[in-house]
């Protein structure tokens, strides 16, 4: 991993070849190659996520079998991110009429965890080709209900969530084969993680999109307690205010009621802003504590995930950062 | 060669301000000062230099310039002492416009890449689909157009990956296009009158097709190959301009580290480090000379310093790098202690000789780490394998195996006589070969023993010399063991020696062990509550006693147990080649073989010496707790380096 010293020098670089020199002896070194070859930084993040996806099926290749099924569940969140990819160019080329042919180059073509002839996906001329590609798979369930009047009349929203969910589904089904620390591992993330999404989701489309409940309740993350609270469900059918959601807060996330108390109550974006900050940090310290704790569970594997995607994030922001912005700008850019 | 660690003297030096300059060129010529935060100076007018205020610039310079160096696959240029004496002062603002130019030149040619590739990546697509038979993702259409627009309707055509081919014999025109762009590429063909015909049979057109997509992926990677070498021309016309600015910058952050160590008053300047005591007299003969005499230097008895604070250099001939690597690769030894690279050396080299005694695959190893060294030169692992080689050679000879076959005589015994017997009488067994690792164990054990000894006699701590696992007492309960299982094998393991000397002399060492912690507690006047203390690492250290002894010398049987299975496979690969019905088929297994063995039991045979050199050897003796020597030089590597 890259420690914070490296980053704070690659923020300083002034050209993507400087940037991509320093990264040599890392495991971003291959990126240089393929940025002198191509010249296409769009290729270089192409790489970071073919990197990861390789990892996840190494990491899940050298585990016994009930494990090597768990680390697919979470290897299915890269292959959900790539149908979402693949979705998105038929969405801009059929129902947008966009140029996509570059865009294809972009993405993952290789079997990640299920079989999809990923080229009938992307060349897909309707939604029922879409269906077709999928049939076999677990995302059969979600593609179906939808047509391609519907996309079009909705856009693709429902439809990824309905994906998003699907990873979290397969965790959740490998749960019951695992050890019992590690089953407790991951359903506290997952909990938490649910939660804190869940909350985002509601203040975020009901006091700012004005979805309507069922529609709410159908983009409602499937993990943590919040989804079967009826004080949950109460919200979803009432305005909105802000009372509501510290009193949902105060019982599961006292700490989390007390930072939302110095942001502004009319506020909604910089709430969900809070919220997000404070499970981004939670999830860091979650994960940071389990890299401390017993290195004999699954938490180091998934604190690795964790750690990687994140910085897998900043080294992309970087990339970008540094082709797009000036040098005194790429720190910040980056999010670092 | 030394056998500790060199001796370092901590020395501070006071010069006048103005010869600050020359000074720092000295100390970067001579490259033996590993420079220390000079502590204890107070007042307001002792200043701390700080570092250069243009040393963030430079030191971006320098990445810019070496990633450009990188593009072209050139080294780095190596600095000499004409660089320090032609050091000036680096135009900053003169480099970065170089660099900026250079950097303006190559976005503007990687713009083109990406087009290119982009382009490419076009033309595979179709390509891939009509080579791979995917025509369901394909379109193909024949027909004419609005006459003289061919190259109008070619360029509206390529935004949406599809091509347009116009055969020589033929009026009619072909367009191959993705059927996911029909949407886009329909209207086109119809702004340009496209006229759909049925002229050409598809499979011709889609013959044609595939010429003209082979023909144009030729051409555009013919393009991108061009822009490459545009690439390279564009840094290489610039090099000799990098190459000085590289020099220049270098000299000038290297300068700039050392200037972060001086501390001025105002006409005064002081610093301070450490540099190996035998170059002292260098060092002061440098100093004196570059400030006419006009200087004082001082030194620090290094027995004032906390020895984990004293940098570690050691001092080991050529021939040993590669072990001091399989040392330093552990970690850096404290200071003062013994120089274990020798031991390494030695333990090593036969370790890996017993689990893979083969006269003609160690000479393998040893040509392949010669050639390799030729080719790569300074690599240490090179020069390990022709180590190992040579030694892999000397053990196959004393074993009389050469490629898996007795062609000569052992000069000791027969290896694979011993581990396949053919007759009765057999001097050495598979037991023998057990007993020679064991015995090659305990030796190293010792070996380890007294290296701890010698180390803990020099730091004067009598108490762990005597008490401690590794201690005299503790090698005098594994030297008891030793006995006791070698008149249990000697009695035909019927029973153990009776002697009440030995039992006496056991009951009574594992007693002693216990008053380690009240001594301790004595001497450092502590009172009362060591009683339980005392009584738990009692307990522990006999349990660590007798376990850790136990399993440490049976881990030594790993070294026959490889030897045995290198013997087993060649002759598994000899009764493989036997069955072959011809000689070429007999040879081709061998060869096949040998290559297999040779590859993966030699690195098993590597990676387990020095499993054994790390964990069984190391543990007796090695505070791994020492700071590497990193004195400033012109040509300074990554990590501390020896002198």
């Amino acid at each position: 991993m890259l420690d914070e010293q490296q980053l704070a020098a690659l923020s300083k670089s002034r050209s993507i070849e400087q940037l991509l020199h320093q990264m040599q002896h890392t495991p971003y070194e291959q990126l240089y190659t393929i940025y002198h070859e191509t010249g296409d930084i769009q290729m270089l993040e192409a790489e970071i996520n073919s990197q990861a996806i390789r990892i996840h099926q190494e990491i899940a290749s050298s585990l016994d079998p009930v494990y090597s099924k768990l680390i697919d569940a979470f290897t299915r969140k890269l292959e959900i991110e790539n149908i979402k990819g693949m979705i998105r160019l038929y969405f801009s080329n059929i129902i947008k009429g966009e140029d996509i042919s570059q865009r294809f180059t972009y993405l993952y073509r290789e079997r990640i965890v299920d079989d999809i002839s990923w080229l009938s996906l992307a060349n897909a001329r309707d939604f029922e080709e879409i269906r077709k590609a999928l049939e076999h798979t677990i995302y059969s369930e979600v593609i179906n209900p939808f047509t391609q009047e519907r996309v079009r009349e909705e856009g693709l929203f429902f439809l990824e969530t309905g994906l998003d969910h699907i990873w979290v589904q397969s965790v959740q089904a490998v749960l019951p084969s695992l050890a019992r620390e590690d089953r407790l591992i991951i359903t506290s993330l997952l909990e938490a993680d649910g939660d804190l999404k869940n909350l985002i989701n509601i203040f975020r489309y009901h006091a700012l999109w004005d979805l309507p409940p069922d529609q709410l309740r159908h983009i409602l993350y499937p993990a943590g307690h919040l989804q079967y609270s009826e004080d949950v469900r109460r919200l979803m059918e009432e305005d909105i205010h802000t009372d509501h959601i510290r009193a949902i807060l105060e019982k599961r996330y006292p700490r989390l009621a007390r930072e939302l108390d110095s942001v502004d109550d009319e506020d909604i974006r910089a709430q969900v802003q809070r919220i997000e900050q404070y499970l981004f940090i939670m999830r860091k310290g979650e994960y940071q504590r389990l890299l401390r704790g017993n290195p004999f569970t699954i938490g180091t594997v998934l604190s690795y995930f964790f750690l990687s995607e994140q910085q897998d994030g900043v080294v992309k922001r970087l990339i970008n950062a540094v082709q797009y912005t000036s040098a005194s700008e790429h720190y910040r850019e980056a999010g670092l | 060669m030394n056998v500790f660690t060199l001796k370092m003297s901590l020395l501070t030096a006071l010069v006048l301000k103005e010869h600050a300059g020359p000074v720092k060129k000295k100390l970067l010529e001579l490259g033996i000062v590993d420079f220390r935060e000079l502590e204890g100076l107070s007042g307001d007018e002792v200043l701390r230099a700080g570092t250069d205020e243009t040393l963030e610039q430079v030191g971006s310079i320098l990445q810019q310039v070496e990633s450009l160096f990188h593009q072209v696959h050139e080294t780095l240029p190596l600095l000499t002492q004409e660089d320090i004496e032609a050091d000036t002062e680096i135009d900053i603002k003169a480099a970065e416009r170089l660099l900026d130019e250079i950097f303006r030149s190559l976005a503007a040619l990687r713009e083109k890449q990406k087009q290119v590739t982009g382009l490419l990546s076009r033309y595979r697509e179709l390509h891939g689909y009509l080579k791979g038979n995917s025509p369901d993702f394909l379109d193909l259409h024949v027909g004419s157009f609005n006459e003289g627009q061919a190259e109008r309707l070619s360029g509206r055509l390529i935004a949406h990956s599809a091509i347009l081919v116009s055969p020589e014999k033929s009026p009619a025109s072909i367009v191959l296009s993705l059927s996911r762009e029909r949407q886009n590429v329909e209207p086109v063909l119809s702004s340009f009158g496209w006229n759909e015909e049925v002229s050409i049979l598809p499979s011709e057109a889609g013959e044609m097709c595939l010429q003209e997509l082979e023909r144009r992926i030729g051409t555009v990677e013919e393009e991108r190959r061009k822009l490459l070498d545009s690439i390279t021309a564009v840094i290489v016309d610039r090099m000799e301009e990098l190459d000085s600015l590289y020099r220049q910058g270098r000299v000038r952050q290297l300068l700039g580290y050392i200037s972060g160590h001086f501390s001025s008053t105002r006409n005064t300047t002081i610093f301070s480090g450490w540099i190996p005591s035998d170059d002292t007299e260098l060092f002061e003969t440098a100093l004196q000379k570059v400030t006419g005499g006009v200087c004082v230097i001082e030194y620090t008895d290094e027995k004032e310093v906390d020895r984990r604070k004293v940098p570690v250099a050691l001092d080991d001939s050529r021939f040993l790098q590669p072990f001091e690597k399989l040392v330093t690769n552990y970690s850096t030894p404290q200071y003062g202690t013994v120089n274990p690279t020798i031991f390494v050396a030695v333990s090593y080299l036969t370790m890996f000789a017993l689990m893979f005694a083969d006269a003609g695959q160690g000479l393998v190893i040893f040509l392949l780490g010669l050639i390799g060294s030729r080719i790569k030169k300074g690599h240490s692992i090179l020069n390990l394998m022709m180590y190992l080689g040579i030694a892999s050679t000397v053990s196959g000879v004393l074993f009389g195996s050469y490629f898996g076959f007795p062609l000569f005589p052992p000069l000791w015994f027969d290896y694979h006589g011993a581990v396949f017997p053919h007759s009765g009488d057999v001097l050495y067994d598979v037991y023998s070969i057990l007993g020679i690792t064991l015995k090659f164990g305990i030796i190293v054990i010792f070996t380890g023993l007294i290296i701890n000894w010698v180390n803990l006699i020099r730091r004067r701590e009598w108490i762990h010399l005597v008490f401690e696992k590794n201690g005299i007492i503790g090698a005098f309960l594994f030297a008891m063991g030793i006995y006791l299982s070698y008149g249990f094998v000697n009695s035909g393991y019927t029973g153990f020696p009776s002697s009440n000397l030995v039992v006496v002399s056991i009951a009574l060492a594992v007693a002693a062990l216990f008053f380690r912690v009240p001594l301790e507690h004595f001497l450092a006047r502590k009172r009362g509550g060591f009683l339980l203390d005392s009584f738990m690492e009692w307990i522990v250290i006999i349990l660590e006693i007798f376990s850790g002894y136990l399993s440490n010398t049976l881990s030594f049987m790993r070294v026959a147990g490889l030897g045995i299975a290198h013997v087993s496979l060649m002759a598994a690969f000899g009764e493989i080649a036997s069955l072959s019905p011809n000689t070429a088929g007999y040879v081709l297994i061998l060869i096949l073989g040998n290559i297999l063995v040779i590859a993966l039991e030699g690195l098993s045979a590597a990676i387990q010496s020095l499993r054994l050199n790390y964990y069984e050897f190391f543990t007796k003796f090695f505070l791994g707790d020492g700071t590497p020597y990193s004195p400033i030089t012109l040509n300074t590597r990554s990590s501390g380096r020896r002198i």
